[in-house]
C-alpha cells in the first residue's frame, strides 16, 4: 500500500481516538459516562444508531453478496421502517420515562430481578459473541490487504476501539460514530464515482444495468412465499420486522444510543432517521457490489479472490487441476466478455431480436463462468478440508485495492476500520453497561461511589474487548460473516423480544412466565435450527418463531402460576428507579 | 396492551409525530416501488 494511503489510515485512527475523548463531557459521573447525561441531539444519535448497525461486515460482505447473488439481501431491511415507528410509539417513551440505564433494568420493575438477570445474560452472551464476529470480518480482509497476520490485525482494530470507549464512554462512542458515518459514506461514494468512470469506457449506465439485470443481479424484490428462502419480500417484511424490533428495541447496544437523546422526541427522530435512510443506503451499497460485477465483465477477475488460499492450493498435489481450471476460467471470461459487449451493443441499437439472442448467449456464457468458479471452490474445499469455504468477503477489498487510485484505497481502508470500530465500540459500551448496571451494581456492590462504578466499567470494557478479540480468532472460518452474525442474533432476538411483549402487552404476565417463556422460546428456535426436518426454514423466520413461542408459553405459564400476583411487581411503573 | 402512555397530557419533549410516521411509510413505499422498477425494467 502506498505511503499516502498509510498516512490517511494512521491520521484517521489518531483523529477518531483523540477527538472522541476530547468531545466527552462530565464522564466522571455514571449518567454522563453511560448516557451522556441524556443530552445528545437527535441527528448525532441517529447517525450513531446507523453507524452501530453498519459494521464492517456491511461493507465487506454485503458488496460481495451483491457480486455473487445480486441485491436480494436488501429485503432483510423491509420491516425496518415499520419497526422504527412501532418502537417510537412504544419503548422509546417508556424507557425514557423509566429513567433506566439498560433495557433489562425495566424488566425488574415489571417481573423481578430474575427475569432481568436472565435477559441481560442472554444479551451479554449473544452480543459478546457477535462482537467477535464483527471484529473478524474486517480483520480477515485487512490482514490480506495489509499483509499482517490475523492476531495483529485483530489487535489493531480492537485496541484503539477499547481505548476510546474506556476513556470517553458513550459520548466518545457517539461522536466517533458521527465521523465514521461520513467516512464510510464518503468512501463508498468515492469508490462508486471511480467505478462509474472506469465502466464508462466499456458500457453506458443503462447498458451496465441491463447486463446486471440479465445476470440476475438486480433481484431486489422477490414475492415468493417460501419459508426456506432467506431473502424474500415476506421474510423481510415479517421476519425482518421482528428482527428489527428486537435489535433496536431490546438490544442494549442500540437502546443505549437513544437513551442518550435529549428528549423522547429526539430519541424518536434518531430512530426515524434509519426508517428514512437505511433501505436506500443498503440498496446503494449493494448496487456498488453489482457494478463491481459489471466491471469484471470487461476486466478479467481472479478465479478466487482469496490469494492465501490460492497459494495453498497451488502448493498442493492438486496444483495442476487448479491451473487447468484457471485456463478454463480465462477462456470462459473471454467468451463472456464478448457476449456482454454484444448484448450492450444490441441494447444501444434498440434491436429487439438481436437483444433476445445476445441475452441468451450472455446468460449461457455467464453460467459457464460461474460453473468453473464453483469447481475451483470445490477444489479448495477438497484440498483444505474446509467445507464452508467461500471467498465472498474478499471480493470488494480485492477490487478496491487493485483497481482504485492511491488515496481512495486509504479512505476505503479507513472506512473499514471506521465501520468496524463504530459497531464494536457501541457493543463494548453496551456490554460494559449491562455488566455493571444489571449485575455488579444490582447483585454485588449496590452502594458505591460513581468513581468506583466507572473504574469497574472500564475494566468491563477491557474484558469484553479481550473476549471479542479471542472470539474473532475462532470466527474467521465461518463462511459469509454477515449471515453468521444474523444467525447468532436470531437465536436470541425473537425470544428476548417476546419477554418485552409480555412486559408491555400482556397484563397477566409474571416473572415465572417471562423467564420460562424466554428459555422455551430459545429452545424452540434451537429445535428449528438443528432438527433435520425444520432446519431448512430460513433464520429470519426464527425471530417470529421466538416471539410467538415466548409470548404464548410465557402467557400460559403466567396464568398457571397465578397471574400478575406471581411476581414482585404487577404494575407498570415507568417512573420507578431500581 | 399495558398502558404505555401514562398521564393525560403529553410532557415536554413528547409530541405527536403522526405526520412524521406517515411520511416515513410513504418514503418506504416509494423506495420499494423504485427497487421493484429497477429489478423488473433491467431484467
Amino acid at each position: 500500500m502506498h505511503w499516502i494511503d498509510w498516512t490517511i489510515v494512521v491520521v484517521y485512527l489518531a483523529w477518531i481516538v483523540w477527538d472522541g475523548i476530547r468531545l466527552s463531557r462530565r464522564t466522571e459521573e455514571i449518567e454522563g459516562y453511560f448516557l451522556a447525561n441524556r443530552s445528545l441531539p437527535w441527528w448525532a444519535v441517529g447517525l450513531s444508531v446507523m453507524a452501530t448497525q453498519m459494521s464492517a461486515i456491511t461493507l465487506v460482505s454485503t458488496t460481495g453478496q451483491a457480486f455473487t447473488d445480486g441485491m436480494r439481501f436488501v429485503q432483510t431491511y423491509f420491516g425496518l421502517p415499520l419497526a422504527m415507528i412501532i418502537l417510537s410509539l412504544t419503548v422509546v417513551p417508556f424507557f425514557n420515562r423509566a429513567r433506566v440505564y439498560t433495557a433489562y433494568e425495566y424488566l425488574e420493575q415489571r417481573f423481578g430481578p430474575g427475569t432481568r438477570a436472565l435477559t441481560s445474560l442472554c444479551f451479554l452472551l449473544q452480543r459478546g459473541l457477535s462482537a467477535g464476529v464483527v471484529i473478524a470480518a474486517p480483520a480477515v480482509v485487512l490482514s490480506v490487504v495489509l499483509g499482517w497476520n490475523l492476531p495483529l490485525t485483530i489487535l489493531a482494530i480492537g485496541i484503539p476501539t477499547v481505548f476510546y470507549t474506556m476513556k470517553g464512554g458513550v459520548q466518545a462512542v457517539t461522536w466517533a460514530d458521527v465521523k465514521q458515518m461520513f467516512v464510510i459514506v464518503g468512501g463508498l461514494f468515492g469508490v462508486l464515482l471511480v467505478l462509474m468512470y472506469d465502466l464508462s469506457r466499456d458500457v453506458s449506465l443503462p447498458g451496465a444495468l441491463h447486463l446486471a439485470g440479465t445476470a440476475g443481479k438486480l433481484n431486489a424484490i422477490d414475492f415468493t412465499f417460501d419459508l426456506t428462502q432467506t431473502y424474500t419480500f415476506w421474510s423481510g417484511m415479517l421476519g425482518g420486522l421482528f428482527l428489527m424490533l428486537s435489535y433496536f428495541g431490546c438490544d442494549q447496544s442500540q437502546v443505549q444510543r437513544y437513551l442518550t437523546a435529549k428528549s423522547v422526541d429526539e430519541g424518536r427522530q434518531s430512530l426515524l432517521m434509519s426508517a428514512y435512510f437505511k433501505i436506500p443506503l443498503q440498496a446503494f451499497i449493494l448496487l456498488i457490489g453489482v457494478f463491481v460485477f459489471v466491471f469484471f465483465l470487461f476486466t478479467r477477475p481472479p478465479m478466487l479472490f482469496d490469494p492465501a488460499t490460492v497459494s495453498q492450493v497451488e502448493g498442493s498435489a492438486r496444483a495442476a487441476d487448479y491451473q487447468a481450471l484457471d485456463q478454463q476460467y480465462t477462456a470462459a471470461f473471454e467468451a463472456r466478455r464478448a457476449a456482454a459487449a454484444d448484448l450492450a451493443a444490441a441494447q444501444d441499437a434498440g434491436d429487439a431480436g438481436r437483444v433476445a439472442a445476445a441475452r441468451e448467449a450472455f446468460t449461457t456464457r455467464d453460467r459457464a463462468m460461474r460453473d468453473v468458479r464453483t469447481e475451483a471452490i470445490d477444489l479448495v474445499k477438497a484440498v483444505t478440508g474446509n467445507d464452508g469455504y467461500r471467498d465472498v468477503n474478499n471480493i470488494f477489498p480485492t477490487f478496491v485495492t487493485q483497481y482504485m487510485p492511491i488515496g481512495l484505497i486509504g479512505v476505503f481502508i479507513a472506512a473499514i476500520f471506521a465501520a468496524a470500530m463504530s459497531s464494536i465500540a457501541a457493543e463494548l459500551n453496551a456490554l460494559s453497561t449491562a455488566t455493571v448496571i444489571d449485575f455488579y451494581r444490582r447483585f454485588f456492590v449496590p452502594k458505591a461511589t460513581d468513581a468506583h462504578y466507572l473504574l469497574v466499567s472500564k475494566f468491563a470494557t477491557a474484558f469484553w474487548g479481550a473476549f471479542a478479540c479471542v472470539v474473532a480468532l475462532f470466527a474467521v472460518g465461518l463462511g459469509t460473516l454477515i449471515e453468521v452474525v444474523n444467525q447468532f442474533g436470531s437465536f436470541f432476538y425473537g425470544s428476548i423480544l417476546g419477554v418485552f411483549v409480555l412486559a408491555l402487552g400482556v397484563r397477566q404476565a409474571n416473572g415465572w412466565g417471562a423467564s420460562i417463556g424466554l428459555l422455551s422460546g430459545m429452545a424452540t428456535v434451537a429445535v428449528f435450527t438443528f432438527h433435520p426436518s425444520l432446519s431448512s426454514i430460513s433464520y429470519l423466520w426464527h425471530n417470529v418463531i421466538g416471539v410467538v413461542a415466548t409470548t404464548v408459553i410465557g402467557t400460559a405459564v403466567s396464568i398457571a402460576t397465578g397471574g400478575p400476583g406471581g411476581n414482585a411487581s404487577e404494575r407498570v411503573t415507568p417512573n420507578a428507579t431500581v | 396492551m399495558a398502558k404505555l402512555d401514562p398521564g393525560a397530557g403529553r410532557p415536554p419533549g413528547d409530541s405527536d409525530l403522526s405526520a412524521t410516521y406517515v411520511r416515513a411509510l410513504v418514503v418506504q413505499v416509494v423506495v420499494l416501488a423504485a427497487l421493484y422498477w429497477l429489478s423488473r425494467h433491467f431484467s
